[in-house]
C-alpha cells in the first residue's frame, strides 16, 4: 500500500512539472535570444520585379500586424537570387549583432530563385518562404505540425500569412514595443503574480519583478 | 477514508511538481547564449528515416579530408551575398546507393565579411578528421554533392552516432545508435 501510495505521489509529481515546463518553454518561437532593441527599424528591398513586389509585401505584413515600424534603410535586407541547388529555398541570417545583448543589428532575408522560380512553387509558397525568412531577421523561429496555421511553420508551404502567436511573440521580445521610452524595461512579457515574483527576467528586456513597470 | 487520503496526497504532489517547474524556470530561460545566426526553409523535409534513405543517392559513412572555400554569389550590383565551403569526404563505406571513395560536398556557409557564418542547425562548419554519416544528392551537372536537409548529417564517435538535429523525426531512428545498427536499418 505504502508502495502504490509513493507511485502515486510521484507520478501527480512528474505530471505537474512536465505540465509546467511544458507551459514555460512554449510560450513563444524567439529564435534562440535574438530580438531588436528598437522597434524601429531600416529596411530594403533589394530584389525587383516579381520578387521585388513579393519582399515588399510581407516586409509590408509585418509592419502592419506587429508593433513594428519599419523605415528606408538597410538593417534588414530582403533579397532574391540563384543560389543554385543548395537544400534550401529560402534563409535569414544575422549579419551584425552584439552579443552580449543578443540584439540584431543587421540581417537579411534571401530567397533561392533556382527552387521558387521553377514551376513546383505557387505564388502562395512564394509568399511562405518570404513571410518566414523576414519574421526570422525580426527574431522569430521556427514552428512546426498542422495546428500552426502560419508562415513560421516550416513544414508546409500553404500559409503567406502569420498568426497572432507570431505578433505576440515580437511585441514580446522587441525593446520599445509596449510604451517604450524606459530604458527597454518593458517589452510586455512580465506580467502576472507569478513572473512578477519568480526572481528572472521572463520577456527578456533587462528587468526583472518589480523592476520591470509590467509588475508596477 | 484511504481513497480521500490519497487524493489529497496526490494534489499535494501535483502542487509540489508545479512549485519545483516554477523554481526550475530560471534553468530554462537563463542559459541563453546567441545560438545560430542563419537559419533556413528547407527543400525537401522527410517525416520518416525510410523517406529520407529513398529520396538519397547515396548514404556514407566516410571521413572529412579537407574543407575549403567554394564559391560567393553576388548580389545585383556585385556585393558579396552568400559563401559557400567545399568539404571534401574519403568514404570508407556506402550504405545505400551509389557513391565514389571521394565526394565534395557543398554547404552553404562559411567565411562572410571577416565571419565565419553557417546554419545553426546542420552542424555548423566541418572539421578535417570529422567522421560523418551523410544523406547525400548530387547536385545536377557539378560534381557535387550536397547534404539536402541537416537531419541528414551525422557525426560518428565511438561507434555511435550523433545527429546534427536529434529532435527530427528522421534523425531519431540513427540518434546515439550504433553504426552496426545503422547498416541494418539503412541497407548494407
Amino acid at each position: 500500500m505504502k508502495f502504490g501510495r509513493l507511485v502515486l505521489c510521484s507520478g501527480a509529481a512528474a505530471l505537474g512539472f512536465v505540465l509546467t515546463t511544458a507551459g514555460i518553454a512554449s510560450a513563444s518561437n524567439q529564435w534562440s535570444c535574438w530580438h531588436w532593441e528598437k522597434s524601429t527599424i531600416g529596411t530594403q528591398t533589394a530584389a525587383g520585379g516579381y520578387w521585388g513586389t513579393i519582399i515588399g509585401s510581407e516586409f509590408s505584413q509585418w509592419e502592419s500586424g506587429t508593433c513594428v515600424n519599419f523605415s528606408g534603410g538597410s538593417e534588414i535586407v530582403g533579397d532574391a537570387g540563384f543560389y543554385g541547388a543548395t537544400g534550401w529555398l529560402g534563409i535569414a541570417r544575422i549579419l551584425d549583432y552584439d552579443a552580449g545583448a543578443c540584439a540584431i543589428l543587421k540581417a537579411d532575408a534571401l530567397m533561392n530563385q533556382s527552387y521558387l522560380d521553377g514551376g513546383s512553387y505557387s505564388e502562395t509558397a512564394d509568399r511562405h518562404v518570404a513571410c518566414q525568412e523576414i519574421g526570422h531577421t525580426i527574431g522569430l523561429d521556427h514552428r512546426k505540425g498542422p495546428k500552426n496555421q502560419t508562415c513560421m511553420n516550416d513544414q508546409t508551404l500553404g500559409f503567406p500569412n502569420f498568426d497572432a502567436h507570431d505578433a505576440d511573440t515580437v511585441a514580446a521580445i522587441t525593446v520599445g514595443c509596449n510604451g517604450g521610452g524606459n530604458g527597454g524595461c518593458d517589452n510586455g512579457g512580465e506580467r502576472g503574480r507569478r513572473k512578477c515574483n519568480d526572481g528572472f527576467d521572463n520577456d527578456g528586456d533587462g528587468c526583472i519583478d518589480g523592476a520591470d513597470p509590467d509588475c508596477q | 477514508m484511504k481513497a480521500i487520503t490519497n487524493l489529497t496526497l496526490a494534489g499535494l504532489s501535483l502542487a509540489a511538481g508545479v512549485a519545483g517547474a516554477v523554481v526550475a524556470a530560471p534553468l530554462f530561460h537563463h542559459h541563453q547564449e546567441p545560438a545560430g545566426r542563419l537559419t533556413a526553409m528547407w527543400a525537401n523535409d522527410y517525416a520518416t528515416l525510410s523517406e529520407m534513405t529513398n529520396d538519397a543517392d547515396a548514404v556514407v559513412l566516410g571521413r572529412v579530408t579537407q574543407t575549403v572555400p567554394g564559391r560567393t554569389v553576388e548580389f545585383a550590383d556585385g556585393r558579396p551575398a552568400l559563401p559557400f565551403t567545399f568539404v571534401d569526404v574519403e568514404v570508407t563505406q556506402v550504405l545505400s546507393g551509389e557513391a565514389p571513395a571521394f565526394v565534395t560536398i557543398e554547404q552553404t556557409g562559411g567565411s562572410f565579411l571577416g565571419k565565419e557564418i553557417f546554419f545553426e542547425d546542420d552542424g555548423g562548419a566541418y572539421q578535417a578528421g570529422d567522421e560523418v554519416l551523410l544523406f547525400l544528392q548530387e547536385q545536377e551537372g557539378t560534381g557535387l554533392y550536397l547534404v539536402p536537409h541537416p537531419a541528414g548529417r551525422f557525426s560518428v564517435e565511438s561507434g555511435r552516432l550523433l545527429a546534427a538535429l536529434p529532435d527530427h523525426p528522421a534523425a531519431q531512428a540513427l540518434d546515439y545508435r550504433s553504426v552496426k545498427l545503422a547498416r541494418s536499418l539503412i541497407g548494407r
